[in-house]
């Protein structure tokens, strides 16, 4: 199995994800289930940024509300961002839990570097 | 001496308290709410100011001073798109220009989301050992709360939020 399908699958596959777009600087690496994506990347890796630069340490991740409950979560993974859009009435809390782990869990970069040099 | 109420944000007159009380005991004069807080150190007058942007001086200062006095809470502030720092309260956190480098990466980190994700709300920032939330005050008024640790128990979230509505409301009416 393509070593990207294993990993974005298996953020996929985290109850409560609804969609998930993984971006850099220049493009959209990975969405699923995300609604114009190129769009939300630049946003999505901006914020990121943004993020990034309040601590020195960085940031573990971020959480937006939303009206419709669809809250919106980011996370850094390297110099990318994940955004992940969560269904209505899911722990936002237990999910970022679960994604950091997943994120942790794998060696994302690697991964992620490993699927571009395959899909050339 | 002044203290606030932790349940309504009421401002309660109580007599001088001896050097060295670390907590303070007392029924809200409005609400009837009683109040049994630890008391924070006198913050460096450097770390606590209020701007008069046309907002009115004193606007925000019930409500930054019973945040800041919520346990858990480290400091808190409230920024404009249009003014900037308008007042803060992060006493022995940061100073006032670092809390205005801060208000501006906050708008910004915010600020973007809102243009591609219909109906955001609030945000928060979680980092290793600080949860920063930011809540909208309205078309471009924010208040940022810089909390100890995220998620906050239950009982202060709801206090912060009892604060927060109470405020919007005391705005409301003041408005009309």
């Amino acid at each position: 199995m393509n070593k990207k399908i294993k990993v974005l699958e298996k953020i996929a596959r985290i109850k409560g994800v609804r969609e998930f777009l993984l971006v850099d600087e220049n493009r959209v690496i990975k969405s699923h289930g995300a609604k114009d994506p190129e769009k939300k990347a630049e946003s999505l890796i901006n914020c990121s940024q943004k993020a990034g630069s309040i601590s020195k340490s960085g940031y573990q991740y971020l959480f937006f509300s939303r009206e419709n409950q669809n809250h919106l979560l980011v996370f850094p993974v390297g110099t990318f961002a994940l955004g992940i859009i969560q269904e209505k009435g899911v722990n936002s809390l237990m999910l970022a839990n679960q994604v950091k782990k997943a994120l942790k869990d794998i060696d994302f970069l690697y991964e992620i570097k490993e699927s571009l040099t395959h899909d050339r | 001496m002044i203290a606030f109420c932790e349940d309504c944000g009421n401002k309660n007159h109580l007599p001088d308290q001896a050097d060295g009380t670390k907590r303070i005991i007392f029924r809200c004069s409005r609400c009837g709410y009683p109040n049994n807080y630890a008391v924070q150190d006198t913050p460096h007058p450097d770390n606590t100011c209020e701007y008069d942007h046309g907002h009115g001086v004193g606007v925000f200062d019930l409500l930054l001073g019973a945040i800041s006095a919520l346990p858990e809470i480290d400091g808190s502030f409230v920024f404009s798109n249009a003014d900037g720092l308008i007042a803060f309260n992060m006493p022995g956190l940061f100073s006032e220009k670092q809390t205005k480098a801060l208000a501006v990466l906050l708008e910004q980190t915010y600020e973007g989301p809102k243009q591609v994700y219909r109906g955001i709300k609030d945000m928060v920032l979680v980092t290793q050992n600080k949860a920063v939330l930011v809540k909208s005050l309205g078309r471009s008024k924010f208040l940022v709360v810089v909390a100890a640790r995220f998620p906050l128990p239950v009982q202060i979230m709801e206090k912060l939020n009892n604060l927060i509505a109470s405020f919007g409301k005391k705005r409301s009416k003041m408005t009309l």
